[in-house]
């Protein structure tokens, strides 16, 4: 016999509302290369404005998270659920902060004279992308497998990460005049970096629902 | 017999007649640690419970089968003294059941029975019992009063003490504030802490909060079978069989 059907029903709109939030931040990566690439003032304005969304779609599963916890004393695998969502939405939010700091620097940038990304930043952002969007992924389809992927592709950003400061640094000594611009690129590939920190975060909160482990212990 | 454990079944079945309500029941209880047992009704956990002190006795046609062994003797032999197995190995039940008599006599009732009849030595054992039992400062100026006027939660306090005042090894608890307003609850929760310094406690209880606030271990029946048994942080936070998961998630049961 089916029991506690408002519960199961009030778990499954917390999962969506998670899955939701995922993917609307992963349109706002989309975003944000797109703004990156074309210093696209525009786009870059409305992935600021857009921020707020976010901030409230992570205050409204908290909000729920909380009152679920306070009702419903969950345990076992629902406990571990909402526990690690109480957590990933934090690292989602800030991955959504940082497309909305890489926007204000896209808008600096626009406002002076044009210089090309470093070779790596494009890496470094495919990279990121596709960590964030495996992490949702294995978010929704519970799977341990997927998510320990993510966690090792960590130690790869890192390197792309020392590549960029590496020709940043180089373009600097050689061309003093683009000093500005390089050093808001540097900002960029710092949030970039952290970026796919957050999503290492995440991915291991999800191993923690899955498995019950927690891998950092 | 495994490593610090006191009580110990293996392969214990048990019959009511025709119907078998424990089916090969293995499980070593540690010495001085408090053992949740949880599982729907009728699915074994209190037949297991009055075994462990031959309360089962009493019931007709029962059979019994396999060990359960204290101390490594097992309790289930003919030779076994039942009056001094159940003085080693006390019962609380889920409704307090104080004697109509004073509190003090109440605490006097078992060692009485087992012949101590100095009134200093009584004396000395019901305050003993009664402080062991968080009960003393709310009925030392009344201990000559009928135990009948004391409230549910210390009626139940009362019924602790009594069980220690005749220095059990082991208590056992069947659903031991079910019947208890939520204060009542949580005073004889804080008390068990306190009691497993001494003694090895074994509760039944359908309360799973409960289960998972006090007990160091957590064994779970269902159908009279015992699905999963450990520590109950782990049996909480990861239940290894799906079953589990869906009885103390409350998705059946």
């Amino acid at each position: 016999m089916m029991t506690r059907i408002n519960y199961n029903n009030d778990l499954q709109a917390l999962y969506d509302a998670v899955k939701q939030m995922g993917l609307t931040i992963e349109t706002s990566i989309d975003q944000t290369w797109k703004a990156l690439q074309k210093l696209d003032m525009k786009t870059a304005q409305a992935i600021i404005d857009g921020d707020e969304a976010i901030d409230q779609m992570e205050r409204n599963i908290e909000k729920a998270c909380l009152e679920l916890v306070l009702t419903q004393t969950p345990v076992a695998g629902d406990w571990r659920r909402i526990a690690s969502i109480m957590r990933m939405i934090s690292d989602l939010e800030r991955i959504a902060d940082h497309c909305s700091d890489i926007s204000e620097y896209i808008v600096q940038l626009a406002a002076k004279p044009a210089v090309e990304l470093p070779a790596p930043m494009e890496k470094m952002f495919c990279l990121m992308k596709t960590m964030v969007k495996e992490t949702v992924t294995a978010f929704v389809e519970l799977s341990e497998d997927k998510a320990r992927a993510v966690i090792g592709q960590d130690d790869l950003q890192d390197d792309y990460f020392l590549q960029v400061c590496e020709e940043l640094c180089d373009r600097m000594q050689k061309h003093p005049e683009e000093v500005r611009q390089r050093v808001d690129q540097l900002m960029i590939a710092k949030y970039l970096e952290r970026m796919s920190d957050h999503s290492t975060n995440l991915a291991e909160w999800v191993v923690y629902i899955v498995s019950g482990q927690l891998v950092n212990n | 017999m495994s490593e610090n454990a006191i009580l110990q079944a293996k392969d214990l079945h048990l019959y009511y007649g025709e119907t078998e309500a424990l089916k090969g029941i293995d499980i070593a209880i540690p010495e001085k640690k408090i053992t949740a047992l949880i599982g729907p009704s009728g699915c074994g956990k209190s037949t297991f419970l009055k075994t462990l002190n031959r309360m089962n006795d009493l019931v007709p046609n029962v059979r019994i089968t396999g060990e359960a062994l204290f101390h490594g003797k097992n309790i289930l032999d003919k030779d076994v003294d039942v009056t001094d197995l159940r003085r080693r190995i006390g019962m609380v039940f889920q409704k307090p059941n104080p004697f109509p008599m004073s509190i003090y006599d109440n605490v006097a009732y078992g060692p009485r029975l087992h012949g101590n009849h100095s009134k200093k030595e009584l004396d000395e054992l019901v305050e003993k019992s009664l402080r062991g039992a968080a009960i003393w400062d709310e009925v030392k100026d009344r201990l000559k009063k009928s135990a009948l006027g004391l409230s549910g939660g210390q009626q139940q306090r009362l019924c602790i003490a009594r069980a220690l005042a005749v220095q059990p090894d082991v208590l056992l608890m069947d659903e031991p504030t079910s019947a208890l307003d939520p204060g009542s609850t949580l005073r004889i929760e804080d008390l068990m802490d306190e009691l497993k310094k001494d003694y090895t406690v074994v509760i039944v209880t359908h309360n799973m909060q409960q289960a998972a606030r006090i007990s160091d271990q957590t064994a779970f029946f269902l159908l009279g079978s015992l699905i999963e048994y450990g520590p109950t942080k782990e049996l909480f936070a990861n239940p290894k069989n799906p079953k589990t998961e869906e009885y103390i998630t409350g998705r059946f049961g």
